[in-house]
């Protein structure tokens, strides 16, 4: 039987994947640690812990006024070989694409989607020019039945796309291999969550950013991984 | 626990809705859901929408209303532009509402987002937490726990006065000073387009749609043309054994003693009993229109679900675009491609066959292709969808030969064909007896393959002459044998208990689907009749686990209009048949 726990940030959660006490003063500490507002380092080194769970919990209320919330864990995440096609219509492998030694970064997309893709893609799109140099980008569709080379071109025109910035495409079932790869596959790409990936150089971990964020939080999520 | 809540089973049995209801009863329990100040019921709807509406907002302003609003598109030529998120800027089409709350106002739950309804029984109405609403939410999705407690902790608010939305749309804070989710963008507005948005704001979601009344929602079927009538059997009959099942729960539930009076408030008043027009079309095509548009005068239908069509199903797709009917799954071959806003179809028909072997012969081009097709709409279709998606140095490579439809075709026609004795990828939109001569023909030897549509032949395997053995491939749209999905044995067991029998299995499948999945949408509305709230349910339910089996894979979105998407290209060989291309997507 479910009992609601209407938490001090006006979130009602379920107990046992609540806000738990430990969870909270972890918060406190963080937040206390002077990271930017909004965000959650809750690294946990083995990358085990959460798999395959929401991540509720992780979230932490700040002013809820302009900017996003959003959860920020690091993982490692193995990218599956497949071959995917990119916005021209020719064969790349995933590999390929993320084979890349500046900042990447990596989101799931579909160019019907209703209200999440536009706002993600349109933060990529707005941090484009605040990004270092060597940023690439990569939005994968994930439902590439659909979202044919030529719909991704238009997708990736509505969004101003620069060359640094892929847009990839493939077989279905590939897709889905990637998705589970990256803990992001829902089962139907309706309940598909705004996801963000991002890794400062190759040998890096991946840094998985749960929400919506603003370009300027994207920004300053780059430049803090990639800072010397 | 015991809440009552169980004998909605109806509707919560056939899906993860044991989650919703488990969530809902416990609201219940805790008594935190306020009462609904919601229009109910359509008399209250439509008093409440005259009330609600706006004086002095002209048609011209609504329709203007509307253009922001589902494109994104102001009366000056301008786009929408909006803030999300903080500092992310987005224009016309992105940003328009319908992009978000969708063309019904309802809004949605995806994964990631909850989307408030901004239907105007909502906006101008008080807001408290609306059981039903809930429900919709709850049931809709398994979502991820973000999402439930959005929905659990929605923000109580008075209603909205056009001032007050006003300024909510522009600086995101609501009535009571709320600000509103980040990801809700924060409008440039001028006034003009601002009375003219929030103008149509008051029309949204006012009342039922036609084809729902007190008791009853009606829903039609199409009978186009000339069909053979044992495939009009099949159809039928598990068009009205559903129709019976579905009666005969509703009735169940409507005799049932004992509702708490809580509930028959609710979701009570939800139920309707299913009335299933047969609308036969007959004569030629081109009466088609006025006998669609005399029978839906006579009784508008909320929908229109399966259906059976020889020949051109455009008559039909106009009638629901004309009239927004959504039209689910109709079994034809022949859709309209031009992507409708109410017209969902199974696949693309003939046209993907054609287009899936243009791809395929695209990857390995055929030194000369010679195309023979009968002079007939099917074989028309295969052909040109053939010709479209070829590359262009490959459309140089082929020859066509139309033939009349009637005499088979003679050994000297073969003859004539072959004898340039090179090499020969022939492609023929045929039946299957005029294979045997072919393959008595001397320079059968040239033929390096034989394409065949598994479709046109009647959804059979042909039986290949030795002299063709190994050389004879199809297009095939379906799964693969024994790429079956875990579905088809329930819809096989249903079928089966109501003692239908096993022939025309596709046929019966398709006209299940259209069936379940109309079902489920439905219960999503709970009592709000919205037929552009119900599409949405359908596109957003396609990918779900609904999929008899009959195609490998379904799915739609917003905008999408045909489930199944591609074909396979495969091998006729002793044992039956093994693909031979990846699945195409043309
Ligand atoms: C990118 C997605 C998105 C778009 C586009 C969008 N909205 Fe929203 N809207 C939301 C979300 C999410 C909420 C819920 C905000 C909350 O409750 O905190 C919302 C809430 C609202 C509310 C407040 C409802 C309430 O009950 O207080 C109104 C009014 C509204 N939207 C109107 C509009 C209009 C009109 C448009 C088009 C001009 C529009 N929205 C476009 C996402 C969107």
């Amino acid at each position: 039987m479910w009992r609601f726990i209407q938490s001090t940030n006006g979130i009602a959660t379920r107990p046992g994947q609540s806000l738990g006490a430990s969870s909270l003063l972890l918060c406190a500490l963080l937040i206390s640690t002077g990271l930017m507002p909004g965000t959650l380092r809750a690294e946990d080194a083995d990358g085990q812990t959460s798999a395959g769970d929401e991540h509720t919990g992780h979230h932490v209320t700040h002013d809820p006024g302009s900017s996003p919330r959003f959860s920020r864990v690091v993982r490692s995440y193995r990218a599956p070989d497949v071959t995917l096609v990119d916005a021209a219509g020719d064969p790349t492998s995933l590999s390929a694409a993320l084979r890349h030694n500046g900042p990447l970064l990596l989101q799931f997309i579909f160019t019907t989607c209703p209200a999440v893709c536009p706002v993600l893609s349109g933060t990529f799109a707005a941090a484009q020019p605040e990004l270092p140099s060597d940023t690439r980008m990569v939005s994968i569709s994930i439902d590439p039945e659909h979202d044919t080379p030529s719909r991704m071109r238009e997708y990736a025109e509505r969004f101003r796309a620069g060359p640094s910035w892929l847009f990839l495409t493939g077989r279905l079932e590939d897709v889905v291999t990637v998705q589970k790869a990256f803990d992001a596959y829902r089962g139907n790409k309706m309940r598909h969550e705004p996801l963000t990936f991002v890794r400062a150089t190759q040998a890096a971990p991946w840094v998985r950013l749960d929400g919506f964020l603003s370009a300027e939080q994207l920004v300053a999520e780059v430049r803090r991984l990639t800072a010397p | 626990m015991s809440t009552g809540f169980g004998h909605y089973g109806v509707s919560i049995m056939m899906k993860g809705g044991a989650l919703a209801a488990v969530g809902l009863a416990c609201l219940l329990c805790l008594g935190v859901l306020p009462r609904v100040a919601l229009g109910q019921g359509t008399t209250t709807d439509s008093e409440q929408a005259q009330s609600t509406l706006q004086p002095g907002a002209s048609k011209a302003d609504i329709a203007a209303g509307r253009r922001i609003y589902e494109r994104g598109l102001l009366a000056t030529g301008e786009p929408l532009r909006g803030t999300v998120v903080g500092d992310v800027m987005l224009e016309g089409a992105q940003v328009q509402c319908a992009s978000c709350h969708r063309r019904s106002g309802f809004g949605t739950s995806e994964g990631g987002a909850y989307v408030a309804p901004i239907v105007a029984p909502w906006l101008f109405g008080a807001k408290t937490p609306d059981r039903a609403d809930l429900f919709r939410k709850l049931y809709q999705e398994v979502q991820p726990n973000r999402m439930k407690s959005k929905v659990r902790s929605l923000q109580v608010r008075t209603a909205y006065t056009d001032a007050t939305l006003a300024t909510a749309l522009r600086t995101g804070r609501d009535n009571t000073g709320r600000v509103l989710d980040p990801l809700m963008p924060r409008y440039r507005l001028d006034d003009t387009s601002m009375a003219q948005l929030i103008a149509y704001l008051h029309t949204l979601g006012q009342g039922s749609d036609p084809g729902v009344d007190d008791e009853a929602i009606h829903f039609a079927t199409v009978i186009a043309g000339d069909v053979d009538p044992a495939d009009r059997q099949a159809m039928m009959e598990v068009m009205e054994a559903f129709f019976r099942r579905k009666n005969a729960e509703i009735e169940a539930e409507l005799q049932r003693p004992g509702h708490s009076p809580y509930h028959r408030d609710d979701f009570y008043r939800a139920l309707r009993r299913w009335v299933l027009h047969v609308w036969e079309l007959d004569g030629l095509p081109s009466g088609w229109s006025d006998q669609l548009e005399a029978s839906y005068r006579q009784q508008p239908v909320f929908a229109l679900i399966s259906g059976l069509g020889e020949g051109t199903w455009k008559p039909v797709h106009e009638l629901c675009e004309r009239r927004r009917v959504p039209c689910l799954f109709p079994n034809t071959e022949q859709p309209v491609t031009e992507v409708g806003d109410y017209s969902l179809y199974l696949s693309p028909g003939w046209r993907v066959e054609g287009a899936a072997l243009a791809r395929h012969l695209s990857s390995a081009p055929p030194s000369q292709i010679v195309e023979v097709y009968r002079d007939q709409d099917s074989a028309r279709l295969l052909s040109q969808a053939l010709h479209d998606e070829l590359a262009p140095a490959q459309q140089a490579r082929i020859e066509s030969r139309v033939v009349g439809v009637d005499p088979s075709l003679t050994e000297s026609f073969w003859a004539d064909l072959l004898r340039r004795g090179v090499s020969t990828t022939l492609v023929l939109w045929l039946p299957e007896v005029d294979l045997e001569p072919l393959s008595r023909v001397k320079g059968v030897e040239s033929i390096s393959e034989i394409y065949l549509s598994y479709r046109l032949l009647g959804n059979t395997v042909p039986n290949v002459p030795s002299q063709l053995a190994e050389k004879v491939y199809l297009t095939y749209p379906y799964a693969l044998p024994g790429q079956e999905v875990p579905r088809i044995h329930r819809v096989r067991a249903w079928l089966r208990s109501r003692r239908l029998p096993a022939n025309h299995e596709r046929l019966r499948l398709n006209t299940y689907f259209a069936l379940s999945i109309a079902d489920h949408a439905l219960v999503h509305l709970v009592e709000s009749f919205s037929r552009d709230y119900f599409i949405e349910g359908v596109e957003h339910e396609a990918e779900n686990s609904l999929n008899p089996g009959v195609f490998p894979h379904l799915s739609l979105g917003p905008g999408q209009r045909f489930a199944s998407k591609g074909s396979w290209v495969v091998r006729v060989s002793n044992d039956g048949i093994e693909p031979l291309s990846e699945w195409i997507v043309p």
